[in-house]
């Protein structure tokens, strides 16, 4: 045979393939290719594939197009009859439709609230223009020789200048520094024409590089961007602090005084910080304030670096260089304090969820939190999409004869597994409707004990304004539908006519079996929810509950002034006098920092005989002579300072902790050493006295080594009083009077320090907050879906207990019967958890350097709570058939 | 009475005298000898499905041959209702025909 003929146009083929009725295809294709054949022959290969193209498109004709007729004609009206049915089957069952949708709403409305949180976490900072190319300079540090590396936010004065000037890959660096590193606290004060100066305390006061203003998106309401930060003497106050300040006035040109000292001129209004951004700002200083001593300095690494790159410039390229100049700069100063350093650049938009280094300006969020929170309300969505799946398996039964009687009419499995899907599209399609209406009714109270603020617009907008809300929503309902409704639609549609019409039921072992595992699987989560919560509290108030090393019950913190002349030292000695002759007051001390945050000067010590790789890093706290004594810190050997003794200047008290980290065996061994100060300088400073451990922080915080100085009245930021009163009011305004008597000009700002230390706790009860709201929502969907099963077990065995009864069983007896099932799911799943917990309590709790001992007890609440809402749950919808007379159970048939 | 466009008219005789050997391509090739006249393929297909539609003919699959690459015809045949047609349309011709001068239709 000759070679063959080449095929027609496989294009043409493909076509004609995909527009015609498979039944006239292959008619239509012979006689195609008879011709086209024929005129290779002719007229030529060219020419016939050309007549091929012209004659499949001629043919694209009406009566050869097939698709629409292959489907049933009735698919349509088939459809609308599932919607029928599944609507009067959810009617005719309220109670487990019920059930079904309330618990697949309330899952989906956990999941809801998540995202909108999980939205509100991610949008921290995505609103600065140019956004991928900003980035913050943060820096490392570690002691030489060890690897454990500590990041901070904030940089060294020169580290931006010096960037900047050697790296063409950056368009521009920006600094801002606290002013409270420059002056303790600051007051800020107005003084209106012919009135009475307008003073506060203020905080959050940054200096900052003119080009902060331009490389962020902090838009101005008044001023110019480029010039507010020009001179040295220029002030940008937020809209909050002109309010407070100036009221109705124009406050632009105007004069603000900073601790009456320096005079400053507003040149800006900035519109307030929303709550999405990791700045925290009241007020900007101008860094021409700054020498160049400081701008070139490489000590000091307070200052939080930002730098704006090139659009064209790569971070990895800029990141890749930066060890290079670190040796560069600071080849000297590691070497000399035996430090390695270290920079990285973070994005500006990461810093909130990815950040949390020291010296951060306000608290950042969590990522950990945040993925704890999605899997949370994923395991709620389970165990709802779990109710789903038990609840209509279990009555696959009523639905039988059903099922039976569309199968011999004619439907195949396809039909019942689509109808079923329905079923379950129009129950998802409802719940997600109400999920909406909880979340907008939720939404307030989950925001105010999450810690969100929403700015502007309603709840509703907030809610369904967000497009990824939109797809969650169809996510959900996609994944309800399908993932919940296709294992009851495949069973449902596997039911042999016959069997089910003949009244044939069976309940399949291994059916029960896979209903049980869920249900386990469900206690499981419902069991964790509830001791997680327990967990959380039990460390709270455990860390609360601590002996802290000083007392801080009726402690009361005022401010130090801090509008003062050369007379302060004179009047911090009148104050101290003028308060103590009242009855109401103990003891009263001086000093630089307080207890309830992390207290930023830390030095290198060691033994003077010592190199410095023995050194380690010690917290110093300048203290008057009368610290110990108010804050009743317990001394284990030697004294406190005193006023008489002229060498105290340089003598040092000591915290067991750092004794123990010299190196001496006990505290008495330390006395009278000479201890060496890395400051500028080496510096020499005698023991006299060691104090017991404090904690400082909270207990999430281990214990630091502590050197306690006396400053002899200078460096002073807080007068600690001790009180000892039941009047506190009386005493306060008795303070303030002396206060204000004493240092006329100052505003006094006080606050009980037990309160103060308390707030370190606020990250921990929000969560515990939040996690007892989601573990509610898990709780009650699992009840539901409990109730649910519960109600409808013992609606199928009510004959049973009727003969029973009639036999002679007693209630109890009757009652037993129905909940053991469930009694042994619940001990089953107290078995399987409780490992679970364990594990993932301790993995929580290892966050914290002081922390609860997990024990069986912690189990014992959670467990017999949800082992009482079960039994109540069983024996409620048990009584029903436990409690009804025989005679009414067993009439009807 | 159904009505019978021309070409349908056509492809009904060119059915008819094919006998049993009516298919798609023989169709075509038979218009084209006798008439002079090119109907496209997609046209002719179009009025033999219609035809059928309308229940003129009659149609049945033929058996694979090698001719066509084991592909198998449909043929057609003409039904009681498509030869009645083609008589009245026959019939309508000669009335109106007779009258005019100097043709000769037989």
């Amino acid at each position: 045979m000759s070679k063959p003929l080449p095929k027609p146009p496989r294009l043409a083929e493909l076509f004609l393939e995909w527009y015609c009725h498979p039944e006239i295809l292959e008619i239509l294709q012979g006689d195609l290719h008879e011709l086209y054949y024929r005129r290779i022959g002719t007229i030529g290969l060219t020419r016939a594939r050309l007549c091929y193209y012209r004659d499949v498109i001629d043919n694209c004709r009406p009566y050869a197009w097939g698709k629409a007729k292959s489907s049933s004609p009735n698919f349509m009206d088939m459809f609308i009859n599932y919607v029928i049915s599944a609507w009067r089957n959810m009617y005719k069952r309220k109670q487990f439709s019920l059930i079904n949708i309330l618990g697949l709403s309330i899952g989906m409305a956990a999941c809801l609230l998540i995202l909108q949180y999980v939205n509100h976490q991610k949008n921290f900072d995505t609103f600065h223009t140019d956004l991928d190319r900003l980035y913050r300079l943060n820096l490392g540090m570690s002691e030489a020789g060890e690897s454990e590396v500590t990041y901070r936010a904030a940089n060294h004065p020169a580290a931006a200048l010096a960037l900047k000037k050697d790296y063409p890959q950056i368009q521009e660096t920006a600094r801002i520094v606290d002013v409270a590193i420059f002056m303790g606290s600051s007051v800020l004060s107005h003084k209106p024409e012919g009135g009475t100066p307008i003073t506060f305390y203020e905080e959050n006061m940054y200096v900052a590089d003119p080009s902060f203003l331009k490389m962020f998106s902090f838009p101005l309401v008044n001023g110019e961007l480029e010039t507010a930060l020009d001179h040295r003497d220029n002030i940008v106050i937020t809209e909050r602090l002109a309010q407070k300040y100036f009221g109705e006035e124009d406050p632009m040109g105007k004069t603000l005084s900073l601790n009456g000292a320096i005079n400053l001129t507003v040149t800006g209004i900035l519109q307030d910080l929303p709550q999405i951004t990791h700045f925290e700002i009241n007020a900007l200083f101008s860094s021409h304030v700054f020498s160049d001593g400081i701008n070139n300095a490489w000590i000091w690494p307070e200052f939080h670096t930002y730098v704006k790159l090139l659009p064209e410039a790569t971070v990895e390229d800029v990141e890749g260089q930066l060890d290079g100049f670190v040796n560069q700069y600071l080849g000297d100063v590691m070497e000399e304090f035996a430090i390695r350093e270290a920079m990285t650049l973070q994005p500006v938009q990461d810093i909130h969820l990815h950040g949390n280094l020291l010296k951060e300006i306000k608290e950042t969020g969590n990522q950990r939190t945040v993925s704890f929170l999605i899997l949370i309300a994923f395991m709620i969505l389970l165990i709802a999409w779990i109710n789903f799946i038990n609840l209509s398996t279990s009555r696959s039964i009523e639905r039988a004869s059903e099922v039976g009687i569309r199968k011999v009419v004619g439907a195949a499995k396809e039909n019942i597994i689509l109808q079923f899907l329905t079923e379950s599209a129009v129950m998802n399609g409802l719940a997600i409707g109400f999920a909406v209406l909880m979340v907008v009714l939720i939404s307030p109270y989950f925001n105010r004990i999450a810690g969100v603020e929403i700015i502007s617009g309603s709840w509703f907008r907030q809610v369904l304004g967000e497009w990824s809300t939109w797809q969650a929503m169809l996510i959900l309902f996609l994944g309800g539908t399908f993932l919940a409704g296709l294992y009851p639609a495949f069973i449902l549609s596997s039911f042999q006519p016959i069997k089910t019409i003949k009244g044939h039921l069976y309940q399949a072992g291994q059916r029960v079996h896979f209903r049980h595992v869920m249900v386990v699987f469900q206690f499981v989560i419902g069991l964790s929810m509830i001791t997680g919560t327990v967990i959380v509290f039990k460390q709270l108030s455990f860390m609360r509950s601590q002996e802290l090393g000083f007392n801080m019950e009726q402690l009361l913190i005022v401010k130090a002034p801090s509008i003062v002349d050369s007379t302060g030292a004179e009047r911090a000695n009148l104050f101290r006098e003028q308060l103590l002759q009242q009855a109401q007051i103990q003891q009263i001390s001086y000093s630089s920092d307080i207890p309830g945050y992390n207290i930023q000067n830390i030095n290198t010590i060691k033994r003077r005989e010592e190199n410095i790789e023995e050194g380690f890093f010690a917290t110093f706290l300048n203290t008057d002579e009368h610290f110990f004594s108010t804050y009743q810190i317990e001394l284990v050997a030697g004294r406190g300072f005193l006023e008489e003794i002229e060498t105290d200047i340089n003598a040092i008290v000591l915290n067991e902790k750092a004794v123990g980290l010299l190196g001496y065996s006990s505290p008495d061994e330390v006395l009278d050493q000479i201890i060496s100060v890395k400051t500028n300088s080496w510096h020499d400073l005698k023991v006299v006295g060691v104090a017991k451990n404090i904690h400082n922080q909270s207990l999430a915080h281990g214990q630091l080594p502590f050197v306690f100085f006396n400053g002899r009245g200078f460096g002073y930021d807080y007068l600690n009083i001790r009180l000892n009163t039941e009047d506190i009011h009386e005493t306060i305004a008795n303070v303030e009077k002396t206060y204000g008597e004493v240092f006329p000009g100052n505003p006094v700002e006080h606050f009980f320090l037990d309160d103060y230390f308390d707030k370190q706790y606020q990250a921990d009860r929000k969560f515990g907050r939040v996690f007892t709201l989601f573990a509610v929502l898990a709780i009650l969907v699992a009840c539901l879906g409990l109730f649910g099963l519960a109600s409808y077990i013992s609606s199928l065995r009510t004959k049973e207990t009727g003969i029973r009864k009639v036999l002679g069983a007693s209630t109890a007896q009757i009652f037993l019967l129905l909940g053991k099932q469930f009694l042994w799911l619940i001990v089953i799943a107290t078995i399987v958890g409780i490992p679970l917990i364990w594990w993932g309590g301790n993995e929580w709790l290892a966050n914290y350097a002081y922390r609860v001992k997990l024990n069986l007890w912690v189990f014992v609440l959670p467990v017999t709570s949800f082992f009482m809402m079960t039994a109540l749950i069983v024996f409620w919808q048990s009584s029903k058939a436990a409690l009804v007379n025989p005679v009414k159970s067993l009439r009807t048939e | 009475m159904k009505i019978l466009g021309s070409f349908e008219e056509l492809v009904l005789l060119a059915v008819g005298s094919l006998g049993d050997q009516a298919y798609g391509v023989a169709v075509k090739d038979l218009l084209e000898e006798t008439g002079g006249k090119k109907p496209s393929i997609g046209a002719l297909h179009s009025a033999l499905h219609r035809l059928e539609e309308k229940g003129m003919l009659d149609s049945w699959i033929g058996g694979a041959t090698s001719e066509r690459g084991g592909i198998r015809k449909k043929y057609y045949s003409l039904t009681p209702i498509g030869k009645k047609a083609l008589q009245e349309a026959h019939d309508v011709r000669a009335k109106l025909s007779i009258n005019i001068q100097g043709l000769n239709l037989g």
